[in-house]
């Protein structure tokens, strides 16, 4: 057999697609999804088994989410791509899904009764954390992941359940009674899916039991767009399952900073104390010591006074105005007969002399 | 002690050594302080364990 390459492949399949008259000017009846609204409109249409990527060039024709439609247009192939678009030139809308009316009834009913209101608050700093969760999700890979790098510290205890399909409803209620009160917050996630996928926590017996524990619930269900009742009965909705492990974990990097700052203010405040007290006993001691030296050099000078007023009886004084001793056998000669032989002591020399 | 309530202490401590007077008091809390750190600090670094019940 002879080959062909791709580009002749693709050249065949874009003719049989575009010049097939069966596929031209078509109406399409199925459930919009994941629409994308920029300067076109990008969804798909869908029923319960397949699913067609559609591209609507004129954006001001109304689409919705969920809603059933009849979509006009024709086949297009992308040469690049190789895949298929539904280009549409007119949208006829049939309905809301089954799914969504029954969405919004429950929605309602249940915010009459009050559901969404009573949140509770989230612990600050929980040490156990309880996780919702099919265990080989990827949603409980990246609530893990998250913890582990944010606050490895908290114990996460793992409540598997199926999220999707028959008995799954009952799981999910099970496990929320089970961990309430034996954890500090419990998360219940898992990854996006279709709306039918989601629609186990469209439940009204899972918003009940919600609703009823007593121990606060994040919920990260599904992508950002995705809302469920779950989310509304939750004490706090988080976009995506890797949201929700944020949204009740603190950073651990944040607080070890935190208490490292508390730890230094705190030597801080005592150094200053400390030091401020030194300056203290430092100022009195200088003070103590001017003061002392001021009254020694008073007492000196008390002194000096004291000792110029003893000069006087100072017997070198004396003599050195012009005085002088008389001493007879060593003392004071304070009478005298002729002959005795006394001493004259003057300032510069002594004279013996005889009384005549 | 959770680790909650001895970081609230942490934080109540360390609002009181800024405003207390007394010496002894201040190095009272600052010996506090420091060991509520060393705790908290060995708490945030230890290794959690996964559980499924």
């Amino acid at each position: 057999m002879q080959s062909i390459s791709v580009s002749e492949l693709v050249s065949r399949i874009k003719v049989v697609l575009e010049f097939n008259p069966s596929l031209k000017d078509i109406c399409v009846s199925g459930e919009v999804s994941n629409l994308r609204n920029s300067k076109y409109l990008f969804f798909s249409l869908k029923d319960d088994f397949c699913k067609i990527n559609c591209v609507c060039f004129d954006s001001s024709l109304k689409v919705e989410n969920n809603s059933l439609v009849k979509a006009f247009g024709y086949l297009s192939f992308n040469k690049k791509s190789g895949g298929v678009s539904f280009i549409i030139n007119k949208v006829e809308r049939v309905s809301k899904s089954l799914i969504y009316e029954r969405f919004l009834k429950t929605k309602e009913k249940l915010e009459k009764k009050g559901y969404f209101e009573g949140k509770k608050s989230l612990p600050l700093y929980p040490e156990k954390i309880g996780v919702v969760a099919s265990r080989e999700s990827d949603a409980l890979k990246d609530v893990l992941s998250v913890l582990s790098r944010r606050f490895p510290c908290a114990d996460v205890f793992l409540k598997h359940t199926s999220v999707q399909g028959f008995g799954s409803v009952r799981s999910i209620c099970n496990a929320l009674s089970f961990l309430d009160e034996k954890v500090d917050i419990i998360l219940i996630v898992r990854g996006g899916g279709s709306y039918e996928d989601l629609d186990v926590f469209n439940s009204e017996e899972l918003a009940r039991v919600i609703f009823g524990v007593k121990t606060p619930v994040v919920s990260g269900v599904g992508h950002e767009s995705d809302f469920t009742i779950c989310d509304f009965v939750c004490d706090v909705r988080a976009a995506t399952p890797s949201a929700a492990a944020e949204v009740c974990s603190p950073k651990k990097i944040v607080l070890l900073s935190e208490i490292n700052s508390l730890v230094s203010a705190a030597k801080y405040f005592l150094r200053k104390d400390i030091d401020s007290k030194i300056n203290f006993l430092d100022m009195n001691n200088r003070i103590c010591k001017e003061s002392l030296r001021g009254e020694f050099n008073n007492k000196i000078g008390e002194i000096d006074i004291i000792f110029e007023s003893l000069k006087v009886y100072d017997k070198n004084f004396v003599l050195s105005k012009g005085y002088s001793i008389s001493l007879k056998d060593g003392k004071v000669l304070k009478s005298a007969k002729k002959g005795d032989e006394v001493l004259i002591v003057t300032h510069k020399k002594d004279f013996r002399s005889v009384i005549v | 002690m959770k680790f909650e309530d001895m970081f609230l202490e942490l934080k109540d401590l360390s609002d009181k050594i800024e405003s207390v007077e007394d010496l002894d008091l201040k190095v009272e809390y600052y010996e506090k302080i420091k060991d509520l750190s060393l705790k908290c600090k060995k708490y945030l670094e230890s290794k959690k364990n996964i559980l499924e019940l």
